[in-house]
């Protein structure tokens, strides 16, 4: 494969990750924080730099550690869940240190959901398609940017249509989050509509 | 046995590194808390069952500790733990009086 054909495939993967199998709406990962923190504009923004950070940080170190510890000595299928998930808390551990002293703020609105990224199942899904397809670093980190890059837009959809849900005359049975998961559940027919556009 | 010390010495090195790693960094970014958050969250029974609403006994510690939440908010420690937070918080605002 030469440099030209690489960087279309490159390309490739980040629509793909990002867009077409969006990791929110169209894999149903990292859920929990995705409904429990679009009530806000500025906490959601705050979340997505810290997932995109941690997706980044924790699939490049993931990548390393798959290849040059757990393939080599055969340890693939015993230690891997462990280690990843050891690398991801760890990079948590740094983005809730930095938050509460730079912004304290931002680390109150968001609350419980940032240790919560620790088992946020989207990064840990993001290292697991990366270990998967046998992608190589540079292929892991654009799949890492596209899949977190992904998050922050399914997020920040939902903040912007939560907003106008809350000036409008909603059921009193949906209010709130049974409305959020309607509206994520339509969002998601939408992005179906991208299936098939890279094959 | 080699695979055992392999995942021994990886999640081994791997732990020690990280744990090095954020103790650095958490001293570098140490934030000055209340010293009265600290003393309320002592006097609190820290099982986090979040009975009280709040997420886990120190976010109730910051509460009481604003007068967002009555003394009496952790229905788990009942009266005892009032009384304990009681006492904590006449001898802050005994201290604060003395020091204007």
């Amino acid at each position: 494969m030469n440099f030209g054909e690489y960087l279309v495939d490159l390309a490739k993967i980040f629509v793909s990750s990002s867009i077409i199998n969006n990791i929110v709406l169209i894999q149903f990962l990292g859920l929990c924080s995705y409904i429990g923190l679009s009530d806000s504009m500025s906490s959601s923004i705050g979340m997505s730099f810290a997932v995109i950070f941690v997706t980044v940080c924790s699939s490049i170190l993931a990548w390393v550690i798959d290849h040059w510890i757990l393939i080599p000595s055969n340890l693939q299928s015993v230690l891997q869940i462990t280690s990843f998930i050891l690398v991801i808390g760890s990079f948590v551990g740094l983005v809730q240190i930095y938050l509460r002293k730079t912004s304290p703020n931002l680390h109150k609105a968001m609350g419980i959901y940032l240790p919560l990224i620790a088992t946020n199942c989207l990064i840990l899904g993001v290292t697991f398609i990366n270990s998967m397809n046998n992608y190589d670093l540079v292929q892991s980190i654009v799949e890492a940017i596209g899949a977190s890059l992904g998050y922050a837009i399914a997020l920040l959809l939902l903040v912007g249509i939560r907003e106008r849900l809350r000036d409008s005359d909603v059921p009193t049975f949906f209010k709130g989050k049974a409305i959020a998961f309607m509206v994520s559940a339509i969002m998601a027919l939408a992005f179906l509509g991208f299936q098939g556009m890279i094959r | 046995m080699k695979e055992i010390i392999i995942s021994v010495a990886t999640l081994g090195g791997f732990g020690a590194l990280f744990g090095l790693l954020l103790g650095i960094f958490n001293e570098r970014f140490k934030v000055e808390e209340n010293p009265l958050i600290k003393q309320i969250y002592d006097a609190l029974p820290h099982s986090d069952c979040g009975a009280c609403g709040y997420p886990g006994c120190f976010a109730c510690a910051e509460a009481i500790a604003v007068r967002e939440a009555p003394i009496d908010a952790c229905s788990v420690g009942r009266q005892e733990t009032a009384k304990k937070v009681q006492e904590i918080l006449d001898k802050f605002e005994e201290e604060n009086s003395n020091n204007n």
